[in-house]
């Protein structure tokens, strides 16, 4: 047994002490109001009959609030608002491995190049700024502007190299998140924001186009939309019952990257305005399921364990699935578009101010946010961990560019990838408090409440705190459990 | 080690100690009462107001000849962090809230009982049908700073500018709808985009104009007995639709991305304020405290004005608001907070309300017939509206529609309703009946976990059978009463219901 001296007894005393601050504060700010909130979960407590004054009894309801949030229409909705949110994510990531695998050059270039450069910019500037200032050009101006100021991030990055590019792209996380909130709600103002500045005169051409559409050039239109989804959809199938077949995907991760790719598929069958268009999605989802059967019966070759190649199936086939949505969301709108562009000609969207816009406008708002984030610091970390050696055989085997990121630096980069993924997942779920409160309250009729800005007004505005814990509490269950599939699943298989 | 430990010790114990003796209240020579209110720049005046009020009315009080008895000290807070710090048991010794009764009846105030007789600060001193405002269970809670009575209010250079006069001042939906036509035609010509507009938009007309548009059609959001929602009725489904029509098929109120568009800077008052100033807004709806900024404007800037009802039905109705102020259930200085009270009604302050136009003063009597209310020499600018408010507060204003059995601290449901009717996510129907079955089921959820309310609930619930009884035996001729039982006035807990059947004849027991 350890025996401990009067020194050691000392010591350790006054190492505790140096921490009590720390474990105090650790105590009283997290740990107490977080056994108090499991507590309040399982009870009625009401700011309007328990608090300093009011001290009326409080009542164990059991799981009744966890039973309630699922009846009350309310809480489905606004998780509903979440997980949509959440489907920016893939996008988000995607934009930071571009940034990084850019970032990871140098963009120095002659000196002669630069001094063009400077002088083209500053014209451009110049231009924008009397244009804006005098003739009032708007919307030519303002396109000038953000040419312009895109010329000056060039010309900069040519002088600067990485560095300059590295700071600029990390800007929107260290800038204060309220902000570039109203910088954006700003840039979102339906009638004079900049981007509706320079996206309206390109609508207001397209609009005699799409008006002049004839309803069978829409259909074919729309339908193409939806062959192409379903091209993508069937290759996407072929290549994971190949890569299922050959032993690079364990047969869990086939199974999770069937039901996220089926998912666009079979919501076809609910959203898609082609009168063909449920049955085309429905029918694509039983043959991908019944050739899975099929695939599993007659068993394969090469085997490996079951959760192989989970990084993938969950990051590259969720991107492909928010593409896919994308094929059917373009195949319903060039359904519509003769009769949207008919009489006063196409909009620019209303952004946060319409019901519809506002979280795919908040969606736009992250994915900026995620492409310079730490996530791009992640990837650059990671890009600069992968072997050289890899990228030489490459280029002795004849790779190309394309063939050297497929088959070297992605695979490297999957337990970044990963990692990027849950902790994107986790703060996607716990995510959009801030913007409700700062650009929309909520709203347009709670089209932008998520489950966070939920908790804060039933519990500070409502003071249903009992209600708002539980809640709560459901949060942390899904975070816990995506949690655990990062401890199943995380840092496996890399540099396989 | 020990030693840096201990010196560490030391010094924070000393840093504490130094923070203790070095904050503002220690330093303070005399005490002072904690008032929270709104940010209006006016609050630091009145405290200085009320410092020189009490030196005078009451110098018994101070100990000292050179120092006040006590003071104030203005914590500005908005309502939320108000009701957070109340609860909490850390808010100021008096605080400012529009919704007396919602923190009456959670226990955060005192009841003022007999010194607000004594001291002359009780609701006979303020304006009819204050009650549901100021108080709780027949317990008065709060005296107000200043009242409102929201009514439209016109800017006239800007109606001329368009070839316009002001409207008559009571009007019917349809004279608005004409009116608002008229001048929507008459602007914006030739122009892309539209940036004037007639008034604000429908989202912020909101629930203060459906209000008063069911009201004077004879029907409330709540029941005689407040224990029922009852908005799911054709006159609640017909405003939300008008509201609708007027902002996306006739097009005489902004969207909400118009209003998005064109927001500024805004200033005291809001964005729609700097809109009705440039002439953007023919008419905002605002009361007399709106001239806290107009009157900032030089004296050039300044534009004549008018003031007209809300468009509505047979039964003239305005609402009634009011920032009140009551004493914190955890205050310590109740004997002190009492004295702001008395100062609240007294002379000095009401004329400081009715010099510096913070909206209506508390108590009426220093405002009916007082030359410098009703026409201020230095504002000729300004019109009939003071007269107007007044004559509003006095003859037809009620307060906003609440029930004690569902507090209005979250989300307003019908309010909600309207965004989603104007977001295009439903029916006025479907929303008004949403958000009719939240109320009710809230009323039921609340009444459920509160014994004590519960026996309010069903004390009320009984009286409302009574009253259905009483009703069922009225008779009808094209709409109109013509016979049947009169309903005891004591029965009736909805100031809408006590005024509109007396109105009727159809009350019993009523002065």
């Amino acid at each position: 047994m350890l025996k401990l001296t009067r020194r050691d007894v000392r010591e350790i005393s006054t190492g505790i002490a140096f921490l009590l601050p720390n474990i105090l504060g650790f105590l009283a700010f997290t740990t107490i109001p977080l056994v108090i909130s499991l507590f309040m979960a399982f009870t009625d407590w009401n700011l309007e009959m328990h608090n300093m004054f009011q001290n009326q009894e409080l009542r164990s309801v059991g799981f009744a609030n966890f039973k309630k949030l699922f009846t009350d229409p309310d809480f489905m909705t606004y998780l509903g608002n979440t997980l949509f949110l959440m489907l920016g994510i893939p996008f988000g990531i995607a934009g930071s491995l571009c940034a990084a695998l850019m970032l990871n050059n140098d963009f120095r270039c002659s000196k002669m190049k630069r001094v063009y450069g400077i002088v083209i910019v500053t014209v451009v500037l110049i231009v924008a700024c009397v244009m804006l200032i005098l003739a009032g050009a708007g919307a030519t101006a303002m396109t000038l502007l953000v040419c312009g100021i895109v010329g000056t991030v060039l010309v900069l990055g040519s002088v600067g190299g990485q560095t300059v590019y590295r700071t600029l792209f990390y800007f929107p996380s260290f800038t204060a998140g309220v902000a570039t909130y109203i910088l954006w709600k700003k840039l979102y103002s339906p009638e004079n924001g900049p981007i509706n500045n320079v996206l309206q005169p390109i609508l207001d051409r397209i609009s005699p186009l799409a008006a002049s559409m004839t309803p069978s050039g829409a259909n074919l239109g729309a339908a193409a939309f939806l062959v192409v989804m379903a091209l993508i959809y069937a290759y996407v199938m072929f290549r994971l019952i190949l890569s299922w077949k050959n032993g690079e995907t364990g047969s869990l991760s086939y199974c999770i990257a069937l039901v996220v790719l089926s998912i666009p598929m079979a919501c076809c069958q609910l959203w898609s305005t082609v009168p063909w268009g449920g049955a085309l999605g429905l029918s694509l989802v039983t043959l991908g399921v019944l050739f899975s059967l099929l695939m599993f019966l007659t068993g394969r070759e090469y085997k490996c364990v079951y959760d192989y190649g989970m990084a993938n199936a969950v990051v590259l086939d969720g991107m492909i699935m928010v593409g896919l949505f994308i094929c059917l969301g373009l195949s319903n709108v060039v359904l519509a578009l003769p009769s949207m562009a008919s009489g006063d000609g196409l909009t620019a969207p209303k952004w946060i101010s319409d019901y519809y816009w506002a979280k795919p406008s908040l969606m736009i708002m992250g994915f900026w946010a995620a492409i310079g984030s730490n996530n791009m610091l992640l990837y650059l970390a990671g890009l600069s961990g992968v072997s050289q050696e890899l990228y030489e055989a490459a280029d002795i085997d004849g790779a190309s560019p394309f063939q050297r990121f497929w088959n070297v630096t992605w695979p490297q980069l999957s337990n970044v990838t990963f990692f990027i993924l849950v902790m994107s997942i986790m703060g996607g779920l716990q995510g959009g408090f801030e913007t409700a409160r700062t650009m929309t309250q909520g709203g347009p009729a709670g089209s932008t409440t998520t489950l966070a800005y939920y908790i804060y007004t039933e519990g500070f505005n409502s003071g249903r705190l009992g209600y708002a814990s539980a809640v709560a509490w459901t949060l942390f269950i899904m975070v816990f459990c995506v949690t655990l599939f990062n401890w199943k699943f995380g840092n496996k298989y890399t540099n396989d | 080690m020990n030693k840096a430990l201990i010196a560490s010790l030391v010094l924070l114990i000393i840093a504490s100690a130094a923070t203790y003796v070095l904050r503002p209240e220690t330093q303070e020579k005399y005490p002072r009462v904690e008032w929270m209110s709104d940010s209006n720049p006016q609050r630091f005046e009145q405290t200085e107001l009320f410092d020189k009020w009490l030196r005078e009315k009451h110098p018994e009080l101070a100990k000292n000849k050179d120092l006040p008895a006590f003071g104030i000290k203005l914590s500005a807070s908005n309502n939320q962090s108000t009701i957070i710090q109340a609860v909490s048991g850390v808010a100021g010794d008096l605080i400012d809230h529009l919704n007396v009764p919602v923190f009456a009846a959670m226990g955060l105030l005192k009841p003022l009982g007999e010194d607000a007789k004594k001291q002359g600060f009780d609701l006979n001193e303020t304006y009819p049908n204050m009650e549901a405002l100021l108080g709780y269970e027949g317990e008065q809670y709060g005296y107000p700073c200043n009242v409102v009575v929201s009514s439209f209010i016109f800017n006239e250079n800007t109606l001329k500018r368009y070839g316009m006069s002001a409207p008559r001042e009571t009007w019917t939906t349809e004279d608005f709808e004409k009116f608002a036509r008229k001048f929507m035609e008459n602007t914006n010509q030739g122009s892309s985009r539209r940036t004037i507009f007639y008034t604000i938009a429908a989202e912020s007309l909101g629930e203060t104009f459906i209000t008063i548009n069911v009201r004077s059609y004879g029907i409330d959001m709540y029941n005689e007995t407040l224990t029922k929602c009852i908005a799911n009725d054709k006159r609640f489904y017909d405003v939300y639709e008008l509201l609708y029509k007027w902002t996306y098929v006739d097009k005489i109120l902004p969207t909400a991305a118009e209003v998005a568009s064109n927001d500024t800077e805004s200033g005291f008052g809001g964005a729609a304020f700097s809109h009705f100033i440039n002439g953007n807004y023919a008419t905002i709806i605002a009361g007399r405290w709106a001239m806290v900024r107009f009157r900032e404007l030089s004296e050039s800037e300044r534009f004549p004005m008018t003031m007209t009802l809300f468009p509505q039905g047979p039964f003239k109705n305005a609402v009634i608001g009011t920032r009140a102020t009551g004493v914190y259930a955890g205050s310590r200085k109740y004997d002190m907070a009492k004295y702001f009270m008395e100062f609240l009604a007294s002379k000095e302050y009401n004329d400081y309300i009715i010099k510096y136009a913070d909206g209506l003063p508390p108590n009426p009597k220093y405002a009916i017939g007082n030359p410098d209310y009703l026409s201020p020499k230095e504002y000729p600018n300004e019109g009939n509206l003071h007269e107007k408010e007044l004559e509003y507060a006095m003859n037809y204003a009620l307060p906003v529609p609440q029930t004690p059995y569902f507090r209005k601290t979250g989300t307003s449901w019908f309010s909600f309703a309207l965004s989603k009717v104007m977001a295009g996510r439903a029916t006025a129907r479907e929303a008004v009946d949403e958000a009719v079955e939240r109320v009710n089921s809230g009323i039921a959820e609340s009444v459920a976990a509160n014994d004590n309310l519960a026996k309010l609930y069903n004390r009320d619930v009984e009286l409302q059978h009574k009253i259905d009884a009483v009703k069922a035996t009225w008779k009808y001729r094209r709409g109109k009463i013509i016979s049947g039982e009169k309903i005891p006035v004591n029965w009736i807990k909805n100031p809408f219901y006590k005024k509109y059947y007396a109105h009727l004849g159809m009350l019993k027991g009523a002065e």
